[in-house]
């Protein structure tokens, strides 16, 4: 069993209109066992910038508290937020750090840059970046998620049929993925707000 | 902690205080570094050069020593580290693999790379796609990295590592450029790359095809992951190479136009984008001269998207939503200048 399938993981970032809107899975296992239903994989760096990380739950907690140290150090230094951009530069460079020991984690960053234009972005385990301009995603139900992804994909969504479009390709995948599910978490992010929502899905 | 302790003379220190306070941070459960706080004492003493201050310091980083001295058997790296790679959860890894547990592919550019020169300098091509394992995971990724001015790289292997290793040598070219004042020579990258490459014994899977042109003139190289080097007139390297060398190997001849060159190029690519599994999507090409370059990205497209049904997917029946957490962003507030300028 490969380690990326030792936890189970789905995540996807999609592109809007000027907002994005990043979603994951809500289980934890061990192998075939669930062992938690509310496992938080994304989380906040800043205001308008999102990171979720798939694979190896424990890998993503000690990278997740890594990133967390040095934006904060960042943010003493430059008094201000780090960009996405040079955010994604960071986890890159910190992943690809252990290029011939790596964290099993699959990161998937999306945020809000200058002038309100949504960034999203995917790594492997060892950092080499994946910039797209309309989704990304990462997990034991990526090869289902790409597939959802691509056929319900449009341009230039607004935030409420963003959600439903992310959503609806979250739930579908997952649904053909035995390591992945029992609900979703949504985060729709906009200039103005930011809209966290819990989905109802099949809790098997 | 001993810094704590210190007297608080002058509201300098107490700033440095707060901010060192503000590190302790709760996820991160350990002392502070000494080498961290002295970021901190150093950041403050360079915006405040008062004299009071530089005798406080002093005091502070004497009882910081000490406390160091203490803590080092049990503290952890935590501050930026030197550079290059580290090593540390390879016991783990090897650990997790025993146990049946095998570590996961990395993003590779199964790729088709080619690169010939003609008579006014060098033209690069790529295809653009990226794989992991027998996924596509990127229709539109740029293979040909940017080393200098007047020299590019296109790369094929681990995606990190020709990433990486094309960034590294690109950052250490410009240093060089601003210790000697000259443009930068292809056979200086082509060294960095190799010495660096050689140096990991082939395990920085990266395989590239450099090219540019300098005052010697133009140059073309490949690099294989192991170290070593050719210096061809017509190159290509990658899972499509074969179906791409056929082509040049037919008909490349010395001396070609721009136009000829390009034209060359792009069907040895488009011959490992519809031959080679690995290589697919569309062909990106880069032309330098003595002049200067052009970057031509995805200069052809021979695999659009068809397919799409123009109305997309509408969802009638919307998603059951659990639970809704609206967080408002703050906004920026514009501060409007009422009134005039002061009367007499």
């Amino acid at each position: 069993m490969s380690i990326f399938e030792y936890n189970g993981s789905a995540l996807v970032a999609m592109v809007g209109k000027n907002c994005f809107a990043i979603a994951s899975d809500r289980r934890l296992g061990v192998q075939l066992q669930t062992i938690a239903t509310d496992f938080q994989r994304i989380s906040k760096i800043h205001d308008r910038l999102f990171l979720g990380l798939s694979g190896l739950a424990t890998d993503a907690q000690t990278l997740y508290q890594r990133l967390v140290f040095r934006h904060k150090l960042y943010q003493l230094r430059e008094e201000r937020d780090m960009k996405p951009e040079t955010f994604a530069n960071l986890v890159s460079a910190i992943l690809y750090e252990k290029r011939f020991g790596p964290y099993f984690c699959q990161p998937v960053i999306a945020g809000l840059g200058d002038e309100d234009k949504p960034f999203i972005c995917t790594m492997d385990s060892i950092g080499a970046k994946e910039l797209a301009k309309d989704f990304v995603v990462a997990g034991t139900a990526s090869e289902s998620l790409y597939g959802a992804c691509e056929s319900m994909f449009k341009d230039d969504m607004e935030p409420e049929e963003l959600f439903e479009t992310v959503s609806q390709a979250l739930l579908s995948s997952v649904d053909r993925d035995c390591l992945s599910g029992w609900g979703g978490h949504v985060y729709v992010v906009t200039p103005t707000e930011v809209k966290e929502r819990i989905l109802k899905g099949r809790m098997d | 902690m001993a810094v704590e302790q210190a007297n608080l003379c002058t509201p300098q220190d107490a700033a440095v205080v707060r901010t060192l306070r503000v590190f302790r941070d709760p996820h991160v459960d350990r002392e502070l570094e000494p080498a961290t706080v002295l970021i901190i004492i150093t950041k403050h003493v360079m915006s405040s050069p008062s004299l009071n201050f530089q005798t406080q310091i002093s005091g502070l980083i004497l009882s910081l020593s000490f406390s160091g001295q203490r803590n080092m058997s049990n503290s952890v790296i935590e501050v930026p580290p030197k550079g290059g790679f580290s090593f540390d959860l390879c016991k783990r890894n090897e650990m997790l693999a025993k146990k049946g547990v095998n570590p996961p592919s990395f993003r590779k550019t199964g790729t088709t790379i080619v690169g010939l020169v003609f008579q006014d300098g060098v033209i690069l091509g790529a295809d653009t796609r990226a794989t992991e394992g027998p996924i596509v995971c990127d229709k539109n990724c740029e293979k040909i990295h940017y080393m200098a001015p007047n020299i590019y790289c296109c790369g094929a292997g681990t995606a990190a590592d020709t990433e990486a290793v094309t960034d590294m040598v690109s950052s250490q070219l410009q240093l060089h450029r601003y210790h000697t004042g000259r443009e930068s020579r292809v056979v200086t990258a082509l060294t960095l790359l190799k010495r660096h490459l050689f140096n990991y014994q082939g395990h920085v899977s990266a395989a590239l095809v450099l090219g540019g042109v300098d005052v010697t003139g133009p140059h073309l190289h490949t690099i294989y992951p192991h170290g070593s080097t050719d210096t061809l007139p017509f190159a290509t390297m990658g899972s499509g190479s074969l179906a791409a060398m056929a082509v040049f190997e037919s008909k490349y001849k010395e001396g070609l136009t721009r136009n000829e060159g390009i034209e060359l190029v792009t069907e040895a690519i488009c011959s490992g984008i519809f031959n080679d599994l690995g290589s697919g999507s569309n062909v990106d090409v880069c032309v330098i001269t003595k002049g200067g370059k052009e970057y031509l990205r995805n200069h052809l497209q021979p695999n659009p998207r068809t397919y799409t049904n123009s109305k997309g997917y509408s969802f009638p029946k919307k998603t059951e939503v659990l639970l809704t957490k609206i967080i408002p962003l703050k906004e920026k507030v514009e501060i409007i200048e009422g009134g005039d300028a002061m009367e007499e």
